[in-house]
């Protein structure tokens, strides 16, 4: 066996290629700035941190120090905490507490934006759309919460009573239509059909929606279940959005009088490493 | 002792010198040491094979490089294991120092294989042919591995590190040993 230097330059060759190879990947691989994610929240004002979640490089190079809210010009700070860690990216989360200042603007009502103004750690500013947010005052209880839970699965219940009998006469769901074929929601036992329930939104154009399974009618003292679970289909260009939805419900009490009552209900989704990858994709479009 | 074995015995202790970092806040046997070594040792076997004067030219290329090691520091921050951090000057100047070692070790070990072929010692010179081969590929190997570290998760990298680490001191181990033998038979060759 002789060995020739050819063999040695062969090697180094090989070496090379994989070095400059690799870096040339991570290099490309590297986002210029982070990617928002898209939020679509309905909620009432009485949860004070606003969770925007977004993808960042793993090596933490850019990242959001603070965000501004088109018509709220002083700035919300939070603290980015990371979730979950990928080969090239982080998803991080950024925790922005509601403060009093935010609440006077809102002033009663509601409050709408779908895009923030982030301030990066390289000094630069970025418009980035965020889905939509709205942020509403409830309107006072009348139903009470017996118990509410919800699992990492995305899928929760809650359980309303009321000391008196009562009958629910129709729904405001938040984003219905982008939630058509991935949202199973049941009330009180009955299923809403959500196909049925845009197509009568679209027809009557306005909100609630009190087709069937309404009106439900609940004795005082009886249990009013509500059950929910989202399931995207891998193609659901809406899997990688986050909902957080605070519904309304709308009824009338024993002697006829109207109220409006909110059930939560919240879709986190769990990305992994190819759901990145395709997000950062599409971003780099 | 006679000259060859103890010129092979330099060899032995500078590549010695060269795999073992002790680290007490400064690295008290840099490599520049053994690389200085290992050239006295190539130096004075140069009359007996061309390849010796070869592997000498890349081992005072090495002893030059190795005094940037020093300066820098350690490479990898251990407190912060992030492999995809690694810059690309880091990972450049590692892959160029571990390329020129490699190449260090091929001429030495085709200066032993020539020198031993003159002095009729067949069996020697083939052991060794085998064992180079063995090294070549074993050094090569973690060296390309190595980049991979940028392109996959922390988990990933971390095999690759530690299997890279493993093999690389399997390959020296196994050269040092086989620098043990080539002495062993010089002194009884001498004798």
């Amino acid at each position: 066996m002789k060995i020739k230097t050819s063999f040695l330059y062969a090697g180094m060759a090989i070496v090379l290629l994989s070095l400059f190879g690799n870096y040339i990947v991570y290099k490309s691989s590297q986002l210029k700035e982070p990617i928002m994610l898209k939020h679509y929240y309905h909620i009432t004002n009485r949860g004070s941190i606003l969770e925007l979640h977004y993808i960042a490089n793993l090596s933490n190079d850019i990242d959001i120090q603070w965000i501004t809210i088109p018509g709220f010009d002083d700035g919300l700070y939070g603290q980015p905490s990371y979730s979950q860690t990928y080969t090239h990216y982080q998803l991080k989360t950024l925790h922005i507490k509601l403060d009093d200042r935010f609440m006077d603007l809102l002033n009663g009502k509601s409050f709408t934006f779908d895009q923030v103004t982030a301030h990066l750690s390289n000094g630069k500013n970025l418009t980035m759309p965020i889905g939509e947010i709205t942020i509403f005052n409830p309107e006072s209880s009348t139903l009470k919460v017996q118990s509410s839970g919800s699992s990492s699965d995305n899928s929760g219940f809650e359980i309303l009573k009321a000391d008196h009998d009562f009958e629910v006469t129709g729904l405001d769901l938040p984003f219905a239509e982008a939630l058509e074929s991935a949202l199973s929601l049941k009330l009180h036992n009955a299923r809403m059909d959500l196909q049925e329930f845009n197509r009568e939104k679209t027809i009557k154009d306005s909100i609630p929606i009190s087709s069937e399974p309404f009106p439900i009618t609940v004795e005082k003292g009886k249990h009013f279940h509500i059950n929910y679970k989202f399931s995207f289909a891998e193609n659901d260009p809406h899997r990688f959005n986050f909902y957080r939805i605070d519904a309304k419900l709308q009824g009338k009490g024993q002697i006829g009088q109207e109220f409006t009552d909110t059930f939560y209900l919240s879709y986190r989704p769990y990305l992994e490493e190819k759901d990145v990858r395709t997000i950062v994709k599409e971003a780099k479009k | 002792m006679t000259k060859i074995p103890s010129s092979i015995n330099k060899i032995f202790w500078g590549l010695l010198i060269v795999l073992i970092d002790f680290n007490i806040i400064i690295d008290i046997m840099p490599d520049i040491i053994g690389y200085f070594v290992i050239t006295s040792g190539l130096g004075q076997l140069q009359p007996y094979s061309q390849y010796f004067s070869k592997a000498k030219f890349f081992s005072i290329l090495l002893a030059f490089f190795s005094l940037t090691a020093i300066i820098q520091g350690p490479g990898i921050p251990l407190n912060q294991f992030q492999p995809s951090d690694f810059s690309l000057f880091f990972m450049l100047s590692t892959t160029f120092l571990g390329l020129l070692h490699i190449v260090l070790i091929f001429f030495t070990f085709k200066g032993f294989i020539d020198m031993a072929k003159k002095d009729g010692l067949v069996q020697l010179s083939e052991i060794a042919q085998k064992r180079l081969f063995i090294y070549i590929i074993g050094a090569f190997l973690p060296k390309a591995a190595v980049p991979f570290v940028w392109n996959v998760d922390d988990t990933g990298a971390f095999y690759i590190l530690s299997l890279s680490v493993i093999i690389t001191v399997i390959m020296e181990i196994m050269i040092l040993i086989l620098i043990r033998d080539f002495r062993k038979r010089y002194m009884w060759v001498d004798q």
